[in-house]
C-alpha cells in the first residue's frame, strides 16, 4: 500500500468514526424533537416513523396553554437569574482578591474553596435538607438559590480569578493613583475589561441552576414555586405519559442551553475546562 | 486615623491596616456563603449519621444512637447488592467513556479543522439537564416507540426490553451515562494533549520511532497525570451519580439498577431514614477517597526517564 492510499484510508476512517459518533450524540435529541412535532394521530401509529410525516405544533400549544410550563419557566428564570447574580457579585470580589493580593492564608482559603467544590452534592443533600428545615428555608426560592451557591460560586470564583490574572495590573494602578478605592477600581476599570470572563461564569452558573432538579424536587413543595425541570417531571407522574407534551416541554427546557452553545461555544468549551484543569 | 475610615480606604495613600484587611473583606462574603451551604452541612452530616433521624421525628428531636446506623449498614444485604451494581455501572461507564473520549481527543488534537466542526456537537450532552437526559433515553429505549427498537426491527432483529429487563437495565444506564459523560473526558484529555511539547514528537521521529511506539512511550506516558485526575473525577461522579437513575429506573426493575448512590437517596428521601442515609454517604465518601489514593499511586506517578 502506498503512503498516499494509507493516509486516505486513515482519514476516511477518522471521518466516518466522527460521523457515527455524531449520530450517537444527536439521535436522542433528534428522537425527542421529531416526537414533539408529530401529530397526536401519528404518535400512536405503529411502527413509529423515523422522519415525521406531518408537522404539528399542537403539543407546544398544549404545554403553553394547558399546563404550568410557562410558570415553571418564569420560576426557573428567577431562581437561575438570582443564583447567577449573587455568584457573580461575590466571585468578582473574591476572584479579584485572589488575583491581585498576597495575604496570609490565601492558599489555604483557595484550597478550601476547591475542596468544597469537589464535595459530591450527594453528600450534602441530607444535612442541607435538615438545616433548611430548621431555618425555614425549605419551600423558598431564597433557600434554593443559597443551596445552588455551593455549586456555582466556587466555579465562578476560579473562572474569574483566572480571567483577572490576564488583565494587566498597570491599568488599574493608574486608577488607584488617581485616588480610586480598590472597590472603585474593580467596578470601573477591571470589570468592564472582564466582560468575557464574567459572561462565561454567568453562563455556567445559569446552566447549572437551570438544569438542577434533585434539590429543587426535595426542597420545593408548592406548585407555584416549581422550576421548569419539576414541571417537566410532573408530566410523567400522570397515569399515562403523554409523550407528545413531554417531548415538547423537554425541547423547550433544552433551548437556553442550546442558545448558549451557539452564541458562546468557544468560551463555553474553554470554561468547561477552566473549571477543572487549571487548579 | 480611625479604623472605620481606613476600612473604606482613604483617598490619599493607603494606610497599613486598610491594606492588610482589604483582601479579607473581598473574600469574606464568598467564604461565609460557602461555609454556610457547603462546609457546615458536610460536617453536620457526620453528626446526623450518629443519630436516628427520620421523617417522623425530625420535628420532635431525634435519639443519639452512636454507630448503630453503620452497624446496620454493614449487615444490610441490599447495601452489598448496591455496591455490586455500582461496580458494574462505574466500570462500564469508565471503560466506554475513556475509550471513546481518548480516541476523539487524539483525533481532535491532530485534525484541528475537524475538531472545530465536531466539538460543539459532541459537547451538547454534557450541558443538558439530567432530567431531560433521563427522559430522552427512556424514550429511546421505549419498547414499541423507541428509536433503538425501531431500528432493530427495521434490520429484522428482535427488539430488546432495555430498562425493563433485569439483565439489560444496568447496561442501558451505562450507555446513557457514556453518552452524557464522554464530552468531559474528551475535552479534558484534548487540552492535556495540547500541553505535550511538540519537540518530544520530533525527537522521537528523528530517532526512528514508529507511530505506535510514539503513542505508548510519549503520548500515553505524558498523559498519565491527566488520565489519573480524569479517572478520579469520573469515578467519583459516576459512583455518586443518581440523578439520571432516579429519573430512568429509580433502582428497578427488581433492584437491578440500585447503585449505592441510588440506595442512599431512596433511604433518605423515599423511606425518610435520614440518619441511615447519612451513614451511607459517609461510607461512600471513604470509598471515594480510597479510590483517589489508589489511582494516584498507580496511574498518576510521573515516571519519565
Amino acid at each position: 500500500m502506498s503512503k498516499k492510499t494509507k493516509k486516505y484510508l486513515v482519514n476516511s476512517m477518522v471521518v466516518s468514526f466522527l460521523i457515527i459518533y455524531t449520530l450517537f450524540t444527536l439521535f436522542p435529541i433528534y428522537w425527542v424533537f421529531t416526537t414533539s412535532i408529530k401529530s397526536s394521530k401519528e404518535l400512536v401509529s405503529f411502527p413509529p416513523s423515523l422522519i415525521p410525516k406531518s408537522i404539528s405544533f399542537e403539543h407546544y400549544k398544549f404545554v403553553f396553554t394547558k399546563t404550568n410550563l410557562l410558570r415553571g419557566i418564569v420560576n426557573s428564570l428567577i431562581i437561575s437569574g438570582l443564583t447567577t447574580f449573587i455568584s457573580l457579585v461575590l466571585a468578582s470580589l473574591a476572584g479579584y482578591a485572589f488575583s491581585r493580593f498576597n495575604f496570609r492564608g490565601k492558599k489555604v482559603i483557595l484550597a478550601t474553596i476547591l475542596g468544597l467544590y469537589l464535595i459530591p452534592p450527594l453528600i450534602n443533600v441530607i444535612p442541607l435538607f435538615l438545616m433548611f428545615n430548621k431555618l425555614g428555608l425549605l419551600n423558598s426560592r431564597l433557600g434554593l438559590v443559597l443551596a445552588y451557591q455551593a455549586m456555582t460560586l466556587p466555579l465562578a470564583t476560579f473562572l474569574l480569578r483566572n480571567y483577572f490574572d490576564g488583565i494587566p495590573v498597570e491599568i488599574e494602578e493608574a486608577a488607584l493613583m488617581d485616588g480610586c478605592t480598590r472597590l472603585e477600581a474593580l467596578r470601573r476599570v477591571v470589570l468592564p475589561l472582564a466582560v468575557p470572563g464574567l459572561s462565561v461564569a454567568a453562563i455556567f452558573s445559569f446552566i447549572i441552576s437551570w438544569n438542577e432538579f434533585v434539590l429543587a424536587l426535595n426542597f420545593l413543595f408548592s406548585d407555584s414555586l416549581k422550576t421548569v425541570q419539576l414541571v417537566i417531571m410532573g408530566f410523567v407522574k400522570l397515569y399515562r405519559i403523554d409523550w407528545g407534551a413531554l417531548t415538547a416541554a423537554m425541547v423547550i427546557g433544552m433551548i437556553p442551553v442550546l442558545i448558549f452553545l451557539i452564541v458562546a461555544q468557544r468560551y463555553l468549551i474553554a470554561g468547561l475546562l477552566g473549571g477543572s484543569t487549571k487548579y | 486615623m480611625s479604623i472605620k475610615k481606613n476600612w473604606r480606604g482613604s483617598r490619599s495613600g493607603t494606610p497599613h491596616l486598610n491594606k492588610n484587611l482589604i483582601p479579607y473583606a473581598f473574600v469574606l462574603p464568598t467564604v461565609a456563603v460557602l461555609l454556610f451551604v457547603a462546609a457546615f452541612p458536610f460536617f453536620w452530616n457526620i453528626w446526623i449519621s450518629l443519630n436516628d433521624v427520620r421523617t417522623t421525628n425530625i420535628m420532635r428531636g431525634y435519639p443519639f444512637v452512636g454507630l448503630k446506623n453503620y452497624i446496620e449498614l454493614f449487615k444490610d444485604p441490599m447495601f452489598y447488592h448496591s455496591l455490586h451494581v455500582s461496580l458494574y455501572f462505574v466500570l462500564g461507564s469508565i471503560i466506554g467513556q475513556f475509550m471513546i473520549g481518548l480516541l476523539i481527543a487524539l483525533i481532535f488534537n491532530k485534525y484541528e479543522r475537524l475538531a472545530r466542526f465536531f466539538r460543539p456537537i459532541f459537547v451538547i450532552p454534557w450541558l443538558l439537564s439530567a432530567l431531560i437526559i433521563g427522559y430522552s433515553w427512556i424514550w429511546m429505549y421505549n419498547y414499541n416507540f423507541g428509536l433503538i427498537n425501531t431500528i432493530l426491527r427495521m434490520m429484522g432483529l428482535k427488539p430488546i426490553k432495555w430498562l425493563n429487563d433485569v439483565k439489560m437495565a444496568v447496561w442501558a444506564l451505562v450507555i446513557a451515562n457514556v453518552w452524557r459523560g464522554t464530552p468531559f473526558t474528551m475535552l479534558f484529555l484534548e487540552s492535556s494533549l495540547k500541553n505535550i511539547p511538540k519537540e518530544l514528537y520530533e525527537a522521537a521521529r528523528v530517532d526512528g520511532a514508529s507511530s505506535w511506539q510514539t503513542f505508548f512511550y510519549i503520548t500515553l506516558r505524558l498523559l498519565r497525570p491527566a488520565l489519573a485526575i480524569n479517572f478520579i473525577l469520573v469515578t467519583m461522579w459516576t459512583f455518586n451519580l443518581f440523578d439520571t437513575i432516579l429519573v430512568m429506573t429509580q433502582g428497578g426493575p427488581a433492584d437491578a439498577t440500585m447503585t449505592t448512590a441510588m440506595y442512599m437517596y431512596n433511604n433518605a428521601f423515599k423511606y425518610g431514614l435520614f440518619g441511615y442515609g447519612a451513614a451511607i454517604t459517609l461510607v461512600m465518601l471513604v470509598i471515594n477517597a480510597a479510590l483517589a489514593v489508589v489511582y494516584f499511586r498507580t496511574i498518576g506517578r510521573e515516571n519519565i526517564s
